[in-house]
């Protein structure tokens, strides 16, 4: 049995919640919540854009292939001296 | 003496994560390359102390971090402070509010405004957010490399997202994607 959340704890926690951060009992209370309820479902929408753009940047960048070389080399001299 | 072959198959793997998380903390790929050297040479002097089969990302991460705390805080300027109403913690959607109810703006913003913005948060923030919402780290792996509870990893993290929104919510107004507040 969840507890119903209002809006104010469903918008406290909707950010955690789209990263899959809170317990299993908040995360069906806040689906349910944002079921009902369309101002915290539009603003849900509005927090997953976000997160989306978050995921968009992120892991994106690679090690320049030049300097991962360089840090090996000085890993290595290191490791031998 | 452990045998660095061991020691690079255990973290080579770990060289992206560390490199941008160094990137996003200094700010300059120059900088990054001496943080990251940095934290490749002192996890080896301590490889001998590392438990085998725990997380080693973590373990790095935590390196690289108090690395940077000691020996590059200092000189990197802090994140410009930006007011930021604690009493309304969804200003931002509220201000959007009717023109962009969904947040399609986000979407418009290119790649490396939404860096600029995250590197122009204050370090406290700018830490926390980076491990957690751009390299995907777990509250609990964050909490481990900050040496924080898990409460302040989150709180913390409240924080961060709303100052992001606030920056990238002001470049859409710069671009012309939304109106400025009334």
């Amino acid at each position: 049995m969840t507890t119903p959340f209002d809006c104010r704890r469903a918008l406290e926690e909707l950010q955690d919640w789209l990263r899959r951060e809170v317990t299993p009992e908040s995360t069906a209370a806040i689906a349910e919540h944002i079921a009902a309820c369309t101002p915290c479902r539009t603003h849900a929408e509005f927090e997953q854009r976000f997160r989306t753009v978050l995921d968009r940047v992120s892991a994106q960048e690679r090690c320049p292939p030049e300097i991962r070389d360089r840090m090996i080399a000085a890993l290595r001299r290191e490791a031998g001296g | 003496m452990a045998d660095v072959s061991t020691f690079e198959a255990e973290v080579l793997p770990q060289l992206d994560t560390l490199f941008r998380v160094g990137r996003r903390l200094t700010g300059e790929t120059a900088d990054a390359e001496d943080l990251v050297q940095e934290t490749l040479l002192r996890a080896w002097r301590g490889w001998a102390g590392f438990t085998q089969g725990s997380n080693v990302r973590a373990w790095l991460l935590t390196i690289l971090r108090n690395t940077f705390v000691s020996r590059w805080r200092s000189r990197k300027r802090e994140g410009t402070s930006i007011s930021l109403d604690d009493a309304d913690p969804h200003a931002i959607y509220r201000a959007v509010g009717s023109q962009d109810p969904e947040g399609h703006f986000f979407e418009r913003v290119v790649d490396a405004q939404v860096l600029a913005a995250v590197e122009e948060l204050p370090q406290e923030f700018r830490e926390a957010l980076v491990l957690s919402d751009l390299e995907g780290l777990p509250y609990a792996e964050v909490a481990q490399v900050l040496a924080i509870p898990i409460g302040t990893v989150k709180s913390r993290l409240f924080r961060a997202r709303r100052l992001l929104q606030h920056r990238l919510h002001d470049h859409a107004v710069e671009l012309g994607i939304l109106k400025a507040k009334p």
